[in-house]
């Protein structure tokens, strides 16, 4: 008897969700909120599994096709001494209080004490019960083993990863990095190692010259200070042709959106953007010291990665789009906004610190949300093929359900796809998918768009295209295009598709399908096209308006609705840009 | 040097001339090393004399406020004590729960008694064609005439494309389980097809996208696969299994000292508490 049969790999690529961003009992600042779950819980919790989250049963229901663990590389080693009873320094007392702790003050204040302290300056180092990189290489290797333990071709993809977690001056520079496959380094890189981003590089070059392939992911640019999309380098230089080349080697992807907010774009300076007021998490903006800027957000760098792909030859902030959650739990992709339990410990682990309390350092509580999905068009659900896709960005982000969305483009696609398969079959053979480069052409460019809703989940409003160019000046400029709605609304005379409507009950927390549509397909043609101007698009698809997770907190606990977030939500998905350049 | 510092310690522990042996603290040449070694552990280095007598009066003052602490019953009654204390003895359960890997043997053993944890889900192939929800009323009409068509042609894999509407989902599924039918079409439908007989065109059956007319061209039933087909998730299953086993065992092995007593109370109290 052959085990269930595994699909012959599919040319025309299938979509598989996972995460690439998440923290176990091996990131100290996860194992101070209470987070015990290793990495076999982990994966087990990833495939759909039950598993016990601070005393109850937990689960997402549905199995991720992939996940990647990423852990802060800085304390693993502390945390193999503080876990594994026989590692070395298990008895330090500093360890014994950190096991013990119960109440937060007592967690924040050690945490304040061992690590923030110790972090502040130019030259943190590691913490005094820290007992040498001996405990950080058994780390590691544990994790790597379990990684590959559980590690299921064709069924299940795990991913060896962790996260590099600069934060010069509480700039967030933090990136997720992740290998292809098993030939990994003896020890992962942390930023007491590598202090900046262009040393992450130099390191990450060192492991492919030994044959290793990866790539690292940057997330929270909206917590960046201003630093994630930067005119000069970490030496205060400004970046030059090899800045780029090398930052886009490295980094193919950004995450789009996490339970510390929604990067693309918030509504104080997208005005002309109907859609930008989503999960803008704004108290991100009064704690840290840090700033609420457009150069923050992940619209803005990637136009004005243009303007460095015309004045320099080539684009540093070329990135694709990924989701992740950066869960404190240990709970990869806990997406779900009805059933949502927070996401960092005590901090919003109940009704009562959701709607009134603060996640130390970062937000408001009521803030935050579950956090996005990651999605790959792979031909095969293996670590190499989904390695590869995100490699060469055929990716997308949603901010939760498994929404599916196809974008391919082309001088010579046929526009008014009769149907999904002959899209995609033309997309591939005429045009190129999300995350490619138009080639050079003097016509306008076709896109052909689709999106197909989740099953279990709420319909679709609507399919945007969202251009961005830059002239010969420098100067960055952006359109928004409704391409495809459900039911038949008439543009008004700006242009825009009207409102999709509301189902939501906000006495009951239920929606339902009686507006919008099952799946999207149009295309739309860029008739202000000029083959002289660096370019992007990329595509972004709207659900119907669905209950906020703070509003199913609100019904179930027959409490008001908080007065200072929505009560609802479109949540949605966005695909990869597709660029060009003269 | 060690001579010295032992005699001062005696000194300094020897405490209130009470004579009680739990007021006695001993400290012994093998404790010294063992200090030492620590620091040599955290610092990569050899003490000096000032810190190695620094660390013994720690360890002294540590020692006293113990005993003390333990004279005054602090460990009987302070919650965090307790609970530190009943820490301990998990985290040496799971110590030794954690062995090597287990033999083939040991493994094949392990799967036999508990091979129906390790049952392969049903599997089955269906052909299936989708009809929106675009035209709201008529949705469910339009599937009955075109299921009428599909029983009449019974079309194979390749004339699937001329039925019904377009959508992004294949018209066969070959050897699929549920949890794939839920995760391309929902837990309704994936319900719904699980109770259908094989041979012939049905439906619609309703999807989170529409409807579908669906044919089930054949269904294996569960079965056990060979215990070498799935050795990787026993090993981890087992050793998973070692350590909660060991910190149960630990824990059987010394509840068999105690006896439990419960007063009446307990009883009603139980009693009276809602299900």
């Amino acid at each position: 008897v052959a085990p269930v049969a595994v699909g012959e790999p599919n040319p025309l690529r299938e979509a598989y969700f996972g995460e690439t961003h998440v923290h176990g009992a091996y990131s100290l600042d996860a194992y101070i909120g209470g987070a015990r779950l290793e990495p076999d819980e982990q994966y087990r919790f990833a495939r759909g599994e039950q598993v016990t989250l601070y005393g109850k049963p937990h689960s997402i229901g549905r199995p991720l096709d992939f996940v990647a663990l990423s852990d802060h590389a800085e304390y693993i080693g502390e945390m193999y001494s503080t876990i594994v009873p026989d590692a070395p320094g298990h008895n330090q007392e500093e360890l014994e209080q950190l096991r013990k702790m119960r109440s937060l003050e007592e967690r924040r204040s050690w945490f304040a004490k061992y690590i923030v302290e110790n972090n502040r300056g130019t030259n943190p180092q590691h913490p005094p019960f820290f007992t040498g990189f001996g405990t950080t290489k058994s780390a590691w290797k544990m994790m790597v083993e379990a990684a590959e333990r559980h590690n299921d071709p064709g069924r299940f993809t795990t991913l060896i990863a962790f996260e590099w977690s600069a934060a010069p001056d509480g700039a967030n520079l933090h990136r997720n990095v992740i290998f292809r496959d098993a030939n990994v380094p003896d020890l992962p890189v942390s930023s007491y190692e590598v202090r900046r981003e262009d040393e992450l590089w130099a390191w990450m070059a060192g492991l492919e010259a030994r044959g290793m392939q990866l790539l690292a992911i940057p997330h929270n640019s909206n917590a960046s200070k201003g630093l994630m999309f930067p005119a000069v380098d970490a030496g205060g230089e400004p970046i030059d042709l090899e800045y780029a080349q090398k930052r886009q080697h490295f980094e193919p992807l950004i995450e789009m959106m996490q339970i510390k907010g929604n990067s693309e774009v918030h509504r104080n300076f997208w005005t002309a953007d109907e859609f930008a007021d989503f999960e803008n998490a704004d108290s991100l903006a009064k704690f840290s010291g840090r700033t609420l800027e457009p150069r923050n957000f992940v619209r803005w760098g990637l136009e004005k990665g243009l303007a460095y792909q015309q004045e320099l030859g080539s684009n540093p902030f070329k990135y694709g789009f990924i989701g992740g959650t950066d869960n404190h739990n240990g709970a990869a992709s806990d997406v779900v906004e009805s059933n949502w339990p927070g996401s960092h410990g005590p901090e919003d682990g109940s009704v009562e610190a959701r709607r009134t309390g603060e996640v130390g350092g970062w937000a408001e509580a009521r803030d935050l949300n579950p956090g996005s999905l990651a999605a790959v068009w792979a031909t095969e659900n293996t670590r190499a093929a989904i390695f590869d896709a995100m490699r060469r960005r055929e990716t997308f982000a949603t901010s939760g359900p498994r929404i599916k969305v196809r974008f391919f483009g082309g001088v010579n696609l046929p526009g008014d796809p009769a149907d999904p398969k002959t899209m995609v079959e033309q997309g591939y053979e005429l045009g190129v998918p999300m995350g490619s480069d138009l080639p050079a052409a003097g016509n306008a460019p076709t896109f052909t768009v689709y999106a197909v809703k989740d099953p279990d989940g709420a319909n679709l409003d609507r399919i945007q295209i969202i251009k961005g160019w830059v002239d010969a000046a420098g100067e960055l400029y952006e359109q928004i295009v409704d391409v495809a709605w459900s039911g038949d609304r008439v543009p008004g005379p700006d242009g825009k598709v009207p409102g999709v409507g509301n189902t939501v009950d906000l006495t009951t927390a239920t929606f339902t399908n009686d507006i919008g549509s099952a799946q999207l397909m149009g295309s739309w043609t860029d008739e202000n096209f000029d083959p002289e101007q660096h370019a992007l698009y990329y595509l972004r698809v709207l659900e119907i308006p669905t209950p906020r997770w703070s509003t199913y907190d609100a019904v179930r606990n027959n409490l008001p609705l908080l007065d200072d977030v929505p009560a609802t939500i479109q949540e949605r998905a966005w695909s990869s840009p597709i660029w060009y350049s003269p | 040097v060690l001579g010295v510092l032992i005699a001062a310690a005696i000194l300094v522990v020897k405490g209130p001339p009470t004579g009680e042996a739990e007021r006695r603290v001993v400290i012994t040449g093998s404790d010294l090393l063992q200090l030492r070694a620590g620091f040599v552990r955290t610092w990569q280095r050899e003490p000096t004399a000032t810190e190695l007598r620094g660390a013994l009066e720690q360890h002294v003052r540590r020692e006293v406020l113990y005993r003390e602490a333990l004279a005054r019953g602090y460990d009987r009654d302070d919650p965090v004590v307790r609970r530190a204390m009943q820490q301990k003895m998990e985290f040496l359960a799971a110590a030794q729960g954690a062995q090597g890997p287990p033999t083939d043997d040991e493994v094949e053993a392990y799967f036999a008694l508990r091979s129906e944890k390790y049952r392969l889900p049903p599997v089955l192939s269906m052909a299936q064609v989708y009809v929106n929800l675009d035209d709201d009323a008529q949705a469910e009409e339009r599937a009955a005439v075109l299921l009428a068509r599909l029983q009449r042609d019974d079309p194979g894999p390749e004339q699937l494309a001329d039925y019904g509407d377009a959508i992004m989902l294949a018209p066969f599924f070959a050897d699929v389980t549920d949890v794939d039918l839920r995760s391309a079409f929902g837990g309704e439908f994936a319900e719904a097809v699980g109770a259908l007989e094989p041979g012939s065109w049905l439906g619609p059956i309703r999807s989170g996208y529409g409807w579908h007319l669906v044919k089930v061209t054949d269904r294996r039933e569960s079965q056990i696969p060979p215990w070498t087909a799935v050795r990787a998730r026993v090993v981890g299953d087992m050793e998973y299994e070692a350590v909660n086993a060991s910190r149960e065992q630990l824990y059987q092995e010394i509840a068999q000292n105690y006896h439990i007593v419960t007063d009446s109370q307990v009883a009603k109290l139980l009693g009276s508490a809602t299900e």
